[in-house]
């Protein structure tokens, strides 16, 4: 069963998109560390692929990625369960996605790409599935602050540049990923321009002989059958 | 109170004997099913792989480490389709190889000891990293690294990550734009022949008519 591709979907994803970035940012405030896996990956046709993230404990947030690198239209169709199988994120034909959804079950949440689309198309997904384990700064240890060494306040402007900077890196790092999937489109379009011109001009080319040859042979026949009625 | 506490235990423990033993990806294969996934790499690149197998044993209801179960990994350049790693491992490690030419790679990884009609289920945690982590066993061998110091080299990680992704772009900006001059050369090359044809074909014909017609004695 297939949804029409509407309007109102693809606003309601940007509008997602647009939230859960700025909630993404956010929660980069407070000290968190984070498990992150990136693959590339062939979805054949009609394949189902799934890949799987555990959450241990509740309330953690978990931010995927995805971006069709190279394959027929460049879309995909992506479905995202919970350990209790309710879709927490479903999708159809989209090019890329970032999303960032709170885990509030505790086990396996799926993540699974369709290329039903796809007659023959071999598509290449790119994904990131990031679990972040959110540390408050208060909850470090007595030991922890005591290795920390030299006085409080130099180590606090340090964390926080440090928060800064790796905000900064993963905006890079999206903007690129973001670059990379557009020009590999561009390539692609490239590639069919360069073979659409060459065969349009081969059928021009065998159009223009066999018009000549049809033309000459409608002629030869004018005068040749009609002999009698015109000359 | 107690038969509270003992079912609470109880769940928990259920809960635990079907934890992963890797928080991190994972994904299934049935049998000898096989999973690849490509990545571009630039040349001489050391790549390093960090996997854990578990086996689904019916006889615990849960998924185990099973010292019998062994997975291959081939590492194959995607355009030449050379072999450049090809490893049957232990169900739990690491795997290094490092790239000989830069371009796409396919990493594949599928449990060797399943025969064709074998069921057996298999859980594989990956992590893969583009860059040699013999740094960071090295570094914290001892373990007192702190974690501002944790921090910064995942930072130094990253910045690797995003330079070798622009000399990725900038070689494949590079193909690009002379993919697209070639196409734009070509546009004009097609055309012309074209034209030569059409001026070919009108020629015959002008001259296939005139001996018609001066045969008919018309002209």
């Amino acid at each position: 069963m297939t949804r029409p591709r509407s309007m109102p979907s693809l606003a309601a994803a940007t509008l997602l998109a647009v939230i859960t970035t700025t909630l993404f940012s956010w929660s980069l405030l407070i000290s968190s560390t984070a498990e992150a896996t990136a693959l590339t990956y062939n979805v054949g046709a009609h394949e189902r692929a799934c890949f799987y993230a555990w959450a241990d404990v509740p309330k953690k947030k978990v931010a995927f990625y995805f971006a069709v690198q190279s394959g027929g239209s460049f879309d995909i169709d992506v479905d995202v369960r919970d350990p209790n199988q309710k879709q927490i994120l479903s999708l159809e034909k989209e090019r890329q996605g970032d999303f960032v959804f709170t885990a509030n079950e505790v086990g396996e949440y799926s993540f699974c790409f369709s290329n039903d689309m796809s007659t023959f198309a071999e598509k290449a997904i790119d994904f990131e599935i990031t679990v972040e384990n959110e540390k408050r700064a208060s909850s470090l240890t007595q030991a922890e602050k005591d290795k920390a060494r030299g006085p409080q306040a130099q180590t606090d402007a340090m964390d926080e540049s440090l928060f800064r900077l790796t905000g900064e890196l993963a905006r890079i790092d999206r903007m690129q990923k973001h670059f990379r999937t557009r020009e590999n489109r561009n390539f692609s379009t490239v590639i069919s321009t360069d073979s659409r011109i060459f065969w349009f001009s081969l059928v021009e080319s065998v159009m223009i002989v066999g018009m000549a040859m049809v033309q000459v042979y409608v002629v030869r026949t004018f005068f040749s059958g009609s002999r009698r009625t015109h000359v | 109170m107690a038969i509270n506490v003992t079912r609470w235990s109880i769940c928990l423990l259920v809960l635990l004997s079907i934890l992963p033993s890797v928080f991190g990806l994972y994904f299934y294969l049935e049998g000898s099913e096989q999973k690849c996934f490509t990545e571009e790499l630039p040349k001489e690149t050391m790549v390093t792989g960090e996997y854990t197998a578990e086996e689904w044993s019916e006889e615990h209801n849960k998924f185990i480490l099973n010292k019998e179960v062994g997975i291959e990994v081939i590492v194959d350049e995607l355009p030449s389709g050379n072999r450049i790693y090809s490893q049957k491992l232990s169900p739990k490690g690491q795997f290094k190889f490092t790239s000989a030419e830069s371009g796409q790679h396919a990493i594949c990884l599928f449990t060797s000891t399943a025969g064709w009609f074998s069921s057996t289920k298999i859980r594989l945690n990956l992590d893969l990293a583009i860059r040699d982590i013999m740094d960071d066993a090295t570094e914290a061998s001892d373990g007192t690294l702190s974690e501002l110091a944790q921090r910064v080299r995942d930072l130094n990680h990253k910045v690797g990550d995003i330079r070798r992704e622009q000399s990725y772009l900038r070689d494949h900006e590079r193909e690009f734009r002379d993919k697209s001059e070639a196409t734009n050369g070509h546009t004009v090359t097609w055309t012309i022949v074209q034209l030569v044809v059409l001026a070919i074909t009108c020629a015959w014909q002008m001259r296939h008519l005139r001996g018609f017609f001066e045969a008919r004695k018309m002209i």
